[in-house]
């Protein structure tokens, strides 16, 4: 195992620096700080060459990656290009947030999906195993974007004015009431609320659906039959002894949805203003700043293939039939 | 014993107790303004978030820095009234004067009451300090203007007298206008790159920057604050970042969302502004516009540009795009309508579509219609490759507009449209392109320099950096811009601004669409005062926010 684990951490290195390559060049092809003053007329030619040079950017591609190389080796992620501050607690910021917003919507999903596809499996077929399937396909179909944008108007504009409210029963966007000093528990997570719903509906329906064809398997499977043939009572021949083993892959796939999620929530966290790696992507994508932008995709590849590299082993570790060596 | 009853019952229990605990009074919203009542706090939102604070570097260029923060609590020697004139800031006292000709010296009399929020005198030493900054900061965003100035003189601590090297005729943009004063007491260096970044923590105007972070900037009013007229009604501010529109909009119409908001003018918009929205439409600085590339055929040739002013529909192409926000057609040459007097709608007023005036004016430049009905000259076809940014609606239904347009008339257009980057960064400056459609932004001073001189025709020579991009190469337009630049007599300026003007509409340089609008819309039940006052300036929706109060 631990051969294992060394061969996908060397093999991963190279796949990160190609990445990097991949990602400095698009990001230089696309955009760039100097493009948004070019078009400002009270900046003259000889300011935009100066703005160039004192950014870096009169450098050829190759030498500013170079440089962001070296840099980055050291530990050292320089300063923004745009936002003239280190890039270090930026990103910290961000991952922060991110990961509350994600934890908490893989959290509420695993509980919700866990659930409903073990009783979807206990009954089989029954008018609940109808309802999940049906739940779960359409919030699997159901675009996110289009449901952030429902759960806003529906709690913004629709609920109060159906209910005649002077407030909002939740709020639509950000992490805080505006103007609010400390921290407030009951507020932060009121704007969690809507956030992590629209992320954990389509993970609850994943879930349910991996649990569901999980548990069925192991519903049927010999060593439930022996556990009931031994008198043990039903609920615990299913938690104890069926539920735990159908949680293998539930709990993998949860893993590796954690390492995607370190990457932003793009919609999700754009539509309710959630600072998270997602807003800071597309900030740092649409202004060029590849001092961001890089730094970035080394976190979010990295725990991507970090996290998939864990769910492996928590796999193996879990089902002792699982080896790699 | 199962109670699937009950579980039922406590869940709609929940759900009641949620729907409780929002309930309110029977408040019927639809107040349209009333008085104000004394303090109290507002949120509005920020439809862009600044990158970072620092009022000298790249960060000064976004506009919602200044529309934010800057005008809030820095302070301006020169800024502009709700039409866009320039007036006296609060920390001067009476007008400037123009205290020589040769040299061109420009005396600031400074309010004797003016003071930073610690109490510090505001005095000449700070525009001084200021300029050494535009100069000395690494990074900083332009130093145009502050590199014409010879000496400032401070021995008068109330009297900053700053002596030009040449004429300058845009001063008034100096240490104004879009641009502040800083203070030299609270800085060691005037290289202050490193500064303001993530905080301004001095003030000089009527809103000290409580705080300020990648989701919210808190404003208070300043307690030092001399302007009588520009103390804030208001406690507190809250501007919070609202970059989506959908978001912006549901969370206006949210009671308890923000109250205000200057969003970008999207067709449609207005449906979702009902009461107890209310909202006003004004023409805004951004000028979009057709603007062909003078050095590549066919546009090349006045009489294809000008057959193609002639060809289109402008008025149809507003209403079409922007509906019930119309801000109406563009007709001067390159300033904003809403910005001082400088456009003159005599440059474009009476184009109107003419078909056949379009056709007489290609035919006598040797062009013919074809067999399949397309303009022809020697054996080629009438192509206009046109790019502009893909994804870009406004401009992609303009694209579509256009070509129905002159689909009949027989002019062929080649759609090439890009990225942002691409066209802005690699295409403009390497005039490899056809005709773009674009926006520039205008501004307070009325200068086009910088996109109609010869030698701001992106070349090796500038290293590509000109804004020139029409490529458009006329010397005795050359030098009506540098008159222009240096005449400080308003009337003589306005005189050689519009002989610019007679000269763009004469070679049909570029032809104006129309100017972006601005909205601003706030809530009536929340908030009152002169709220739509600066729609359409450059200082933005929330300048006069000072004068915002709460419905009493």
């Amino acid at each position: 195992m631990l051969r294992y684990v060394i061969r996908r951490l060397l093999i991963a290195i190279p796949i990160l620096l190609f990445l990097s390559i991949i990602v400095f060049m698009a990001a230089r092809a696309s955009s760039s700080p100097e493009a948004a003053i070019r078009l400002n007329p009270r900046v003259s030619a000889a300011d935009i060459e100066r703005y160039r040079a004192n950014l870096g950017l009169d450098k050829s591609n190759a030498e500013q990656y170079a440089i962001w190389l070296g840099n980055f080796a050291q530990g050292d992620l320089g300063d923004s290009l745009v936002k003239n501050r280190p890039v270090w607690p930026l990103l910290k910021s961000a991952i922060g947030n991110t990961l509350v917003l994600g934890l908490a919507g893989i959290s509420v999903a695993l509980l919700i999906g866990i659930a409903i596809g073990t009783l979807s499996a206990i009954r089989q077929y029954s008018w609940f195993d109808n309802m999940a399937t049906g739940g779960a396909f359409l919030g699997l179909s159901m675009p996110q974007f289009w449901f952030a944008l429902i759960l806003q108007l529906l709690f913004g504009v629709w609920l109060i004015d159906w209910l005649n409210l002077n407030r909002s029963i939740l709020p639509i966007s950000g992490m805080k009431s505006p103007g609010t000093q400390g921290f407030d528990v009951v507020d932060r997570v009121r704007h969690l609320v809507l956030p992590a719903t629209v992320l954990a509906v389509q993970l609850i329906a994943v879930y349910s659906r991996y649990m569901r064809a999980s548990m069925l398997e192991v519903l049927h499977s010999d060593y439930l039959r022996t556990a009931r043939a031994k008198g043990l009572r039903e609920s615990r021949v299913i938690i104890r002894h069926g539920v735990r083993t159908a949680l293998i892959p539930v709990t993998t796939q949860a893993a590796i949805d954690l390492g995607l999620i370190v990457g932003g929530l793009i919609i999700t966290e754009q539509i309710f203003q959630w600072p998270g790696m997602g807003v800071l992507f597309l900030d740092a994508m649409a202004s060029g700043d590849y001092q961001i932008i890089l730094p970035w995709l080394m976190i979010t590849s990295a725990s991507v293939i970090l996290l998939n590299l864990a769910a492996d082993v928590l796999y193996a570790f879990l089902d002792p039939r699982i080896r790699y060596d | 014993m199962r109670s699937p009853h009950r579980r039922r019952l406590v869940a709609l229990l929940m759900l009641l107790g949620l729907v409780a605990a929002a309930c309110g009074s029977d408040d019927d919203g639809g107040v349209s303004g009333g008085p104000a009542a004394e303090g109290g706090n507002a949120v509005f939102g920020a439809e862009q978030w600044p990158e970072c604070l620092n009022a000298i570097t790249s960060c000064f260029n976004a506009s919602w820095a200044s529309w934010s923060i800057f005008q809030h609590v820095l302070p301006q020697a020169m800024t502009l009234d709700k039409d866009s004139n320039y007036v006296p800031g609060a920390m001067l006292d009476g007008e400037p004067e123009i205290t020589s000709e040769d040299p061109f010296t420009v005396t600031f009399n400074i309010d004797p009451d003016a003071v930073w929020d610690d109490g510090t005198a505001i005095t000449s030493a700070d525009i001084e300090f200021t300029w050494r900054a535009h100069l000395e900061t690494e990074g900083a965003i332009t130093t145009t203007g502050y590199d014409v100035i010879d000496t400032i003189d401070t021995s008068d601590p109330k009297a900053a007298v700053v002596t030009f090297t040449e004429i300058y005729a845009p001063w008034r943009d100096l240490f104004g206008g879009i641009d502040y004063v800083l203070p030299a007491h609270l800085f060691e260096s005037a290289n202050v790159a490193a500064e303001m970044n993530d905080m301004i923590a001095f003030s000089g105007g009527p809103w000290v920057l409580q705080s300020w972070s990648d989701t919210e900037a808190v404003l208070v009013r300043n307690a030092a604050y001399w302007d009588e007229d520009r103390i804030p009604v208001l406690d507190q501010v809250t501007f919070i970042p609202l970059e989506d529109t959908d978001t912006e909009l549901s969370s206006l119409q949210s009671p308890d969302g923000v109250s205000a908001i200057f969003p970008q003018a999207s067709p449609g918009i207005e449906q979702r502004l009902n009461d107890p929205i209310a909202f006003e439409v004004g023409a805004g600085a951004v000028l979009e516009g057709l603007w062909p590339n003078h050095s590549e055929p066919p546009l090349d040739e006045k009489a294809v540009r000008e057959a193609l002013l002639y060809a289109i529909d402008r008025p149809a192409i507003a209403e079409a795009v922007f509906g019930g926000i119309n801000p109406g057609t563009l007709d001067c040459a390159g300033w904003a309508p809403a910005i001082g007097p400088w456009c003159d709608e005599s440059d474009f007023g009476d184009v109107e579509q003419d078909l056949d005036l379009a056709a007489e004016l290609l035919t006598d430049a040797g062009w013919a219609l074809n067999g399949a009905g397309n303009w022809e000259k020697d054996g080629t076809e009438l192509v206009i490759t046109w790019n502009t940014v893909a994804g870009n609606v406004r401009r992609e239904t303009v694209q579509e507009i256009v070509q129905e347009q002159v689909r009949e008339f027989g002019i062929q257009f080649d759609i090439q449209n890009y990225d942002a980057g691409e066209l802005f960064q690699n295409r403009l400056p390497e005039l490899n392109f056809g005709m773009g459609l674009y926006a520039q932004v205008g501004t307070p001073d009325p200068s086009v320099t910088a996109i109609y001189k010869s030698d701001q025709i992106p070349s090796e020579e500038n290293s590509k950096a000109g804004q020139n991009f029409t490529a458009y190469p006329n010397a005795d337009l050359d030098a009506i811009l540098d008159a222009s630049d240096r005449a400080a007599d308003l009337d003589e300026r306005l005189d050689l601004i519009n002989q610019v003007g007679d000269i763009i509409r004469e070679d049909v340089v570029w032809i104006p669409l129309y100017p972006l609008p601005n909205v601003t819309a706030w809530r009536t039940d929340v908030l009152t005062g002169p709220i739509p006052d600066f729609v359409s300036s450059p200082l933005g929706g929330f300048a006069n926010m000072y004068d915002w109060g709460l419905v009493a």
